[in-house]
């Protein structure tokens, strides 16, 4: 059996990372060498350590148990098993969160700087989801994002929307059947599933043939794009005029869409 | 992950609209999603550090194959993907093989 811990301090209220906690399939998505969950039967996760040239690769099936103050994720794999245990004190304003990490199985005498990595990024996960996920009668964080450079996104312009990526992450993805003038219900609807003030939503048709894209700050629409095989619309909305134009735009877009919304972490 | 990384000093940008040529390759990556795991393999010309052109195709394969090196100006990669990853999902993957080959 091998162990390591970490520890980290969070910025934000005990429900906040208590939250994160308890949502067991997103939490451990988020974790790294995390390659695929699934939730059909129960949870299970695919990880990958890599070490050296070699990689352990296994899938392990997830159970969780919770008291006042601690977190355990126990997942059982063909060749190993590994369990991570939170243990959350609570300071004044933040919160500090004990992490340890365990794994029995291949490989486990070679693994031991892998695991530490695991444990730490597991604990900066944590942090960084912790921090940004505002409660919904919280008032919202002060950090101003407003006029930073990742969300000046110009959609003709393919570097800022990749530069906007780069510090994101995707939170939702699934069909959405769009009808006329239904990209505000679309938008209403993700706004109840998902806390941020800031989205980027993406939608593309099965074949291809037709792509949105709008990035959006609350209810304001930051910048467009409409894509069809006969025509490519895009706004980046600087004046009211724009404004118009980019309501316009999204009226017009309807059909059934894969979409996926992304959202900026960290301090922006 | 900043475009800043000291890991990615060898690449500053693409010339090329990664995101028009994911597009174009949706259909295939989405019918192939059905009969087993699409993979999009192609080649990546870099020119002093930006992406000058990015040939593109779609094979399927029956499991998940990763697969990247750099040869010269030139990076061939193979990469697994899925419908849920979405265009930008496909970029960020697309983006993560390109900084790890430079």
């Amino acid at each position: 059996m091998k162990r390591k811990n970490t520890t980290v301090l969070i910025n934000a209220p005990k429900d906040n990372v208590k939250q994160i906690l308890e949502d067991v399939p997103s939490f451990v998505t988020n974790w790294p060498y995390v390659v695929r969950v699934s939730t059909k039967n129960g949870l299970t996760a695919e990880i990958m350590m890599p070490r050296f040239v070699f990689k352990f690769r296994d899938i392990y099936r997830f159970t969780y148990f919770a008291d006042y103050n601690s977190y355990i994720y126990e997942g059982t794999g063909r060749r190993g098993n590994i369990s991570l245990v939170v243990t959350l004190k609570e300071q004044q304003r933040n919160v500090n969160a004990v992490l340890e990490l365990s794994y029995r199985g291949k490989g486990e005498f070679w693994l031991g700087k892998t695991l530490q990595n695991f444990v730490e990024k597991i604990g900066l996960v944590l942090k960084d989801l912790a921090e940004n996920k505002p409660i919904q009668n919280q008032v919202q964080p002060s950090v101003d994002v407003h006029g930073s450079t990742v969300l000046n996104v110009d959609f003709s312009d393919p570097m800022s929307v990749a530069n906007f990526l780069s510090k994101s992450r995707m939170v939702h993805s699934g069909l959405h059947v769009i009808g006329e003038k239904g990209l505000f219900d679309l938008i209403g609807e993700l706004r109840d599933m998902i806390q941020s003030k800031i989205l980027y939503v993406s939608g593309i048709t099965n074949d291809g043939a037709s792509s949105f894209k709008v990035l959006l700050d609350g209810s304001r629409i930051l910048a467009i794009e409409y894509r069809t095989q006969e025509s490519v619309k895009a706004v980046k909305v600087e004046k009211d005029e724009d404004a118009r134009m980019a309501i316009e735009i999204a009226s017009e877009i309807k059909g059934t869409y894969m979409v996926n919304v992304w959202i900026p972490v960290g301090g922006v | 992950m900043s475009i800043k990384d000291d890991k990615t000093r060898g690449f500053k940008g693409w010339n090329v609209d990664p995101f028009t040529e994911l597009q174009k390759a949706w259909k295939a990556i989405n019918e192939g999603a059905l009969l087993g795991v699409p993979h999009i393999v192609g080649r990546i010309y870099l020119k002093n550090g930006v992406v000058s052109k990015l040939d593109m195709n779609v094979i399927l394969h029956e499991k998940e194959k990763e697969l990247s090196f750099m040869e010269g100006d030139m990076i061939y990669f193979v990469i697994p993907v899925r419908p849920e990853d979405g265009i930008e999902g496909l970029y960020m993957k697309l983006d993560k093989v390109l900084r790890d080959a430079i």
